[in-house]
C-alpha cells in the first residue's frame, strides 16, 4: 500500500510529462529543421512523448503492488490520455499551419487590429485558396496529378476526411452543413 | 482497471448528453455548450460516486485526478475536432471529390468551379464574429480582447516553431 502511495502520483503525471516531452521535441526538431514539413516534427514529437509516457507509466506501475489487470489499466487509461492531449496539441499546431480563421486574425492584428472586409475577401478568394490547398495537396502526395488530372494519393488524409464525414452525419444528421 | 472503465464511462456519457441535446436543438455557442456539458458529466460523476457500489468508489485523490485527466483531455480533444466537424474544410472537399470520382479524376479547373461560389472568408468571418473574435463595424473588422489573444498565441507559437504564416 506504501509503494502504491508513493508511485500512482507519478503515474498519473504521466501522460502530462509525455505531452511536455512532445511539445519539447517537436519545437527542437522544427527550430532545427527550417523548411521541412511541419508534419515532420509533429511526428516525430509524439513518437517521443509517446515513448516517454509509456516508459514512466510502465516504471511506475511496475513499483506499485496491484495486480496485472491494474496495472494494464493504468498504462491503457495513460496511453488514451496521452493520446487525446497530443491530438490536441497537434491540431494547435495544424491551425498555425491550415487554418484560414487564424490566418486571417493574425493579418488584422499585423494590420494594427482592423482591416476592412473587402481587402480580406479580395486577398483571400476562392480562386486563391482552393490554389493553395491543391498545391498543399500535391506537394504532401495526397493528391496524384496525371496527365492534367487529379487523382487520390496517399490515403491517411482521405481516411481521416472520410471519418469526420461520418461523425458529422452523426452528430448533426441531415440538418448539418458541409461548408468547405 | 476500474479507473479505465470509470474515466470511458464518464467521457461517454458526455458524448451521448451532447448527442441526444444535438437532435433536438443545436445551441448557437456551440464550443461553450460542448464544455458545459462534458464538465457538468465530470462533475455529476464524482459527486455521485459517494452512491456507487463500493468496489467502484474512488480510493484516493490521486484516483479521482486520473480520472478527470483523461475526461479533460478528451473534452479538449473533442472541442477542436468539432470545428471541423461543425465547418468542412476546403482540402477535405476537394479530397473527397477527387475520391469520388474515381478513376476519371478531377482537373484543376473542375475542382476551382466547385468551389467558385463559395467565399472561404465570408464563411470564416461570419464564424469569428458569432464567436466573439472580431466584430463586423460597417464593413470594417476589428479584432475584440479575444481576438488579440487568439492572434497573438498562435503568431507567437508559430515564431517559435520558425513556421510561415499558415492557411
Amino acid at each position: 500500500m506504501k509503494a502504491m502511495r508513493d508511485m500512482y502520483p507519478l503515474v498519473v503525471a504521466a501522460p502530462v510529462l509525455g505531452l511536455a516531452a512532445y511539445c519539447l521535441a517537436q519545437i527542437v526538431v522544427a527550430r532545427s529543421t527550417p523548411g521541412r514539413s511541419p508534419y515532420h516534427s509533429l511526428k516525430l514529437g509524439f513518437i517521443g512523448g509517446l515513448i516517454v509516457t509509456l516508459a514512466v507509466s510502465g516504471w511506475a506501475v511496475g513499483q506499485m503492488a496491484i495486480g496485472v489487470e491494474d496495472r494494464t489499466g493504468y498504462i491503457l487509461l495513460n496511453l488514451l490520455t496521452y493520446l487525446a492531449l497530443a491530438f490536441g496539441y497537434f491540431n494547435f499546431v495544424n491551425l498555425t499551419v491550415a487554418s484560414l480563421r487564424i490566418r486571417l486574425l493574425e493579418e488584422i492584428r499585423g494590420a494594427g487590429g482592423a482591416l476592412p472586409a473587402a481587402t480580406l475577401k479580395a486577398a483571400y478568394n476562392s480562386t486563391e485558396v482552393v490554389a493553395i490547398r491543391l498545391q498543399r495537396l500535391v506537394q504532401g502526395g495526397h493528391l496524384v496529378e496525371k496527365d492534367g488530372r487529379l487523382h487520390s494519393g496517399r490515403l491517411p488524409f482521405l481516411i481521416v476526411a472520410r471519418i469526420f464525414d461520418g461523425l458529422h452525419w452523426f452528430i448533426f444528421g441531415r440538418r448539418g452543413k458541409k461548408t468547405p | 482497471m476500474r479507473s479505465l472503465t470509470i474515466a470511458i464511462a464518464l467521457s461517454a456519457a458526455g458524448f451521448l448528453a451532447h448527442w441526444l441535446l444535438w437532435r433536438v436543438r443545436i445551441p448557437a455557442r456551440q464550443t461553450a455548450a460542448l464544455l458545459a456539458i462534458f464538465s457538468a458529466t465530470l462533475i455529476i460523476g464524482l459527486v455521485s460516486s459517494a452512491w456507487w457500489p463500493p468496489a467502484w468508489r474512488f480510493t484516493s485523490v490521486w484516483e479521482v485526478l486520473h480520472v478527470t485527466m483523461l475526461h479533460i483531455a478528451a473534452m479538449l480533444a473533442y472541442v477542436v475536432a468539432y470545428s471541423a466537424l461543425e465547418e468542412r474544410s476546403p482540402s477535405m472537399t476537394i479530397l473527397s471529390r477527387v475520391a469520388d470520382s474515381g478513376s476519371r479524376g478531377q482537373s484543376r479547373e473542375e475542382l476551382q468551379a466547385m468551389l467558385v461560389n463559395v467565399s472561404p472568408v465570408e464563411i470564416r468571418l461570419s464564424a469569428m464574429v458569432r464567436d466573439g473574435m472580431v466584430r463586423d463595424d460597417a464593413g470594417m473588422i476589428m479584432l475584440t480582447g479575444k481576438g488579440w489573444a487568439w492572434a497573438s498565441t498562435f503568431s507567437t507559437w508559430r515564431r517559435l516553431l520558425r513556421f510561415q504564416l499558415g492557411g
